[in-house]
Parts: C-alpha cells; sequence; structure tokens
C-alpha cells in the first residue's frame, strides 16, 4: 500500500461527499473493505486518501414498509440480510445470494452496496437485484440522484459513479402478490467460491399468465445483465415446462460470456440454459402458489 | 500520516499510533505480540486471521486497525479465563484436533462465534461457519467433531452453574 497518507473518517454524508470531490481519483471509499483491502494489498489501487464511511452510523440502515418497499443503506452487510426476517420472509432471493457469498467472515463485514460497486462481472447481488427491479440512491456534489441499477453497471469493475459521489442506498420495490424469486450459483465449492455463472430471476402470475418477468446473469457478460428477449418471452403468456425451456434457451443465446481459468464461454453458455431454467421453475412454483 | 486510536483487545485498551494502510492483524502480532491470531495468506482466503469484532468473526488480514477503533476485539488470547481454558480449546485437545496447529486459532475464532449464535449446531452449521478456515493437516474432520464436543461442554458447564 504504498503512498497512503491519510485515512479519513467523516461523520456524515455531506463529508465523505466534500473529501470524495476534493481528492478525486486520489481518493478511495471503504466500507466493509472486503474488496477494497484485497484490491490495495495488491496494489490495484493505490489512493492517498481513504475515506472510511464506517462512523456515519444512519448507513447501516435496513428499513421495510409494505409501500416503500426495502432500503438497503451502504454499510448494511450480507449478514445483516440473512439475519433480518423481513429480508427472509419478502425478498428471500436477497438472502438466498447473500448467503452464497464468500463465507461467514466475510458476510459479517461485506456490503451489499461495496458488492455493487465493486462491479465485478459476477457480482452474486447484481442478479438479484436487478430481477427485483432495484434502484441505486446516489449523493454527490451536484445533490441526489437515483439510478435504475441496470444503469450503475458500466462495465467490469466500473459504474456510473461520477467524480465525488457515493452511493447511499439501494432501494427495492415491494413484492407484489403471486411473485416468487430465485437465485442459482454454479460454482465448484459451497463457499468462498466465485460464480462461474449465475442466475436471478423474479416472476410474477396474473390469472394463470405471467404478468412480469425478470431474468438476471452474472458472469457471463461485461456487466450483470438482464435477458431481455427471454423476459418477452415469458410475458403474457401460460407458465409452461415448454415455455421455460424456450426462455432459458433464449437466455443463453443472449448472453456473452468469455473463457477464463475457471471455465469456458461454451460451457457458461450451456450452464446458462440449465440454471435459468431451473431457477424459472422453482421461481413459478413460488409465484403460482401465492 | 499516523493516527493514534485505541484498541480494545480482549478487554484491555491499548494506545498505538498506526499509519493507515496497517491491518489489524500486523498491528496485533508485531505492536500488541498477540501473536496468536496467525498470518496465513493475508488477503482474506485461508480464516487463520479470525478474530472476533464485536462478537462477529472477521478477518483480521482484511481489516484496518483503524477501522477497528472503539469496537470490542477479541484475541485467541481472551478465551481462557486464567488456568481455566474455553470449552472450545478444551475440546480441540480432547478431540486431537490439531496437527501443526496454525490453522487452530482462526478455527476456535470461528467456533467461538458460532457458539455463540447456536449453542445447539449441526454438523452442517459447523462446516458453514468453519467454511472459509483452511486446514492443510488434519481432514477437517476432527476439527468438527471438536466444535460439536465443545457446543456439548459449554452445555454441561452451564447446567451445572448453581
Ligand atoms: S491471513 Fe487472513 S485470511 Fe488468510
Ligand atoms: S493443523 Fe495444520 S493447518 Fe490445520
Amino acid at each position: 500500500m504504498v503512498g497512503m497518507k491519510e485515512y479519513h473518517r467523516p461523520k456524515t454524508v455531506k463529508e465523505a461527499v466534500e473529501l470524495l470531490k476534493r481528492h478525486g481519483k486520489k481518493a478511495k471509499l471503504i466500507a466493509g473493505g472486503t474488496d477494497v483491502m484485497v484490491l490495495l494489498r495488491a496494489e490495484k489501487v493505490t489512493p492517498e486518501h481513504l475515506v472510511s464511511i464506517n462512523a456515519i452510523p444512519a448507513l447501516r440502515k435496513l428499513t421495510f414498509t409494505a409501500k416503500a418497499g426495502l432500503s438497503i443503506g451502504p454499510l448494511v452487510t450480507y449478514s445483516d440480510l440473512l439475519e433480518r426476517a423481513v429480508v427472509c420472509e419478502h425478498y428471500p432471493i436477497l438472502a438466498q445470494a447473500a448467503g452464497l457469498i464468500g463465507a461467514r467472515q466475510v458476510q459479517n463485514v461485506g456490503t451489499i452496496v461495496g458488492n455493487l460497486c465493486h462491479a465485478s462481472p459476477s457480482a452474486d447481488m447484481g442478479p438479484p437485484l436487478l430481477a427485483l427491479d432495484a434502484q441505486v440512491e446516489i449523493s454527490g456534489p451536484a445533490g441526489a440522484r437515483t439510478l435504475p441499477l441496470q444503469k450503475f453497471f458500466v462495465g467490469p469493475n466500473q459504474t456510473a459513479l461520477r467524480a465525488g459521489e457515493m452511493v447511499t442506498a439501494v432501494l427495492v420495490p415491494p413484492p407484489a402478490r403471486a411473485s416468487g424469486s430465485c437465485f442459482l450459483k454454479h460454482g465448484l465449492r459451497g463457499q468462498l467460491e466465485i460464480a462461474m455463472v449465475s442466475a436471478g430471476v423474479s416472476l410474477t402470475m396474473r390469472n394463470g399468465a405471467v404478468a412480469r418477468a425478470r431474468i438476471a446473469l452474472g458472469a457471463v457478460a461485461p456487466v450483470p445483465m438482464r435477458a431481455e428477449k427471454a423476459e418477452k418471452l415469458l410475458t403474457g403468456q401460460p407458465f409452461s415446462d415448454g415455455l421455460c425451456r424456450e426462455a432459458a434457451a433464449s437466455a443463453a443465446k443472449e448472453c456473452k460470456p468469455i473463457t477464463d481459468f475457471r471455465c469456458s464461454a461454451e460451457y457458461r453458455r450451456e450452464m446458462v440454459e440449465v440454471f435459468t431454467r431451473r431457477a424459472l421453475q422453482q421461481a413459478a412454483k413460488v409465484a403460482q402458489a401465492g | 500520516m499516523k493516527t493514534a486510536i485505541t484498541l480494545r483487545v480482549n478487554g484491555d485498551a491499548y494506545d498505538v499510533v498506526v499509519p493507515p494502510q496497517r491491518t489489524l492483524l500486523e498491528v496485533l502480532r508485531d505492536k500488541l505480540l498477540l501473536t496468536g491470531s496467525k498470518q496465513g495468506c493475508d488477503k482474506g482466503d485461508c480464516g487463520c486471521c479470525t478474530v472476533l469484532i464485536d462478537g462477529e468473526a472477521v478477518l483480521s488480514c482484511l481489516t484496518l486497525a483503524v477501522e477497528a477503533q472503539e469496537r470490542d476485539i477479541t484475541t485467541i488470547e481472551g478465551l481462557a479465563d486464567g488456568d481455566v481454558l474455553h470449552p472450545l480449546q478444551e475440546a480441540f485437545i480432547r478431540a486431537w484436533a490439531t496437527q501443526c496447529g496454525f490453522c487452530t486459532p482462526g478455527m476456535i475464532m470461528s467456533g467461538v462465534a458460532l457458539l455463540e449464535k447456536n449453542p445447539t449446531p449441526s454438523l452442517d452449521d459447523v462446516r458453514r461457519a468453519l467454511g472459509s478456515n483452511l486446514c492443510r493437516c488434519t481432514g477437517y474432520v476432527k476439527i468438527f467433531d471438536a466444535v460439536i464436543l465443545a457446543a456439548q461442554m459449554q452445555r454441561e458447564r452451564a447446567a451445572a452453574q448453581p
């Protein structure tokens, strides 16, 4: 960690934003640190100023109302999500994903918002939050703005955050009636695993047909992505095995995987089909029961 | 620029002056000479450096010392009560759960965090709680046995208390 000059511990978002603005590219924000520390130790980032938001307790807020839905502050950890009954009840897909990240020690300190800001193509919180139509609330020198999560991911490890900006919450709309969701992660081991492929889907049924479908995929494109053609195939149609297979095949066509040391692009594409199908089946079961 | 901080470790307060990039693990080992927490990979992969912060298992190699101020830190050195070992320490001895011992402090700290939350863990719970603690010697079976045994011992100790 060469060249680090100063550690800042702002007490408010305003102060944090000011610091980020003042130091621009020389500043790095740290929350749980599970990604940032690895980057710092490997000198993949070499900030002169480290801006910790850990002394702003308001950012640890995790709130739910039936009207507004869920608001996840930037200090909310995976363990926080897992331990909150309201999340397990209304947003089981988020608990599924949080429980599959790293292992206990990482879940205890790593944050949902950090996972999004690190913007790895395989970020486990990406697909489930995309499937739930999450929005990202941002504060910066020019004030506050809100972006759909889909627009937040720009490229591998790149987000739409501008200089001086930070995420102040992830907003998830209230769950619709007769909806079901499912997140599946494909890896070689149960813990401390980075997804080879992941799929997060959410379905809402109305009068026996799919009223709303979301299929989001991880680790198969430069950013966590939606398979929108597959979603369209499902929308308005009664859910059936055949349709589910068609949608899964479309998702496999839509993704843009690469070959790396984890697996080949061809394998990833095959697995997108398998995991999309399985996730859809599970989500449909829940949605139809609701 | 160095920062003066107070670290609360095992109930004692330590005033230290550290550069911002110093990890909690480095300060524990090199400044406070609490060398029970081990430096395995130093990048979040092995769990040897596991300590408790406010009761939760965390990796001290991925925690900056400055970020640990104002928190309660527990290391392996803080478990025994004088000569009376913590049930987990005792159980690791009884179950022969240690070979070279390098992973042991981290395993025990993960186990402590688990038993605090769940005094009657299943084998699956244990495997999950110790999931990011690597051991290159034992094959894990005796380590998991030890945690289950410790849970039992802890319940017995609690029952024996008047
Ligand atoms: S030394 Fe911290 S995880 Fe390996
Ligand atoms: S006993 Fe040697 S690494 Fe576990």
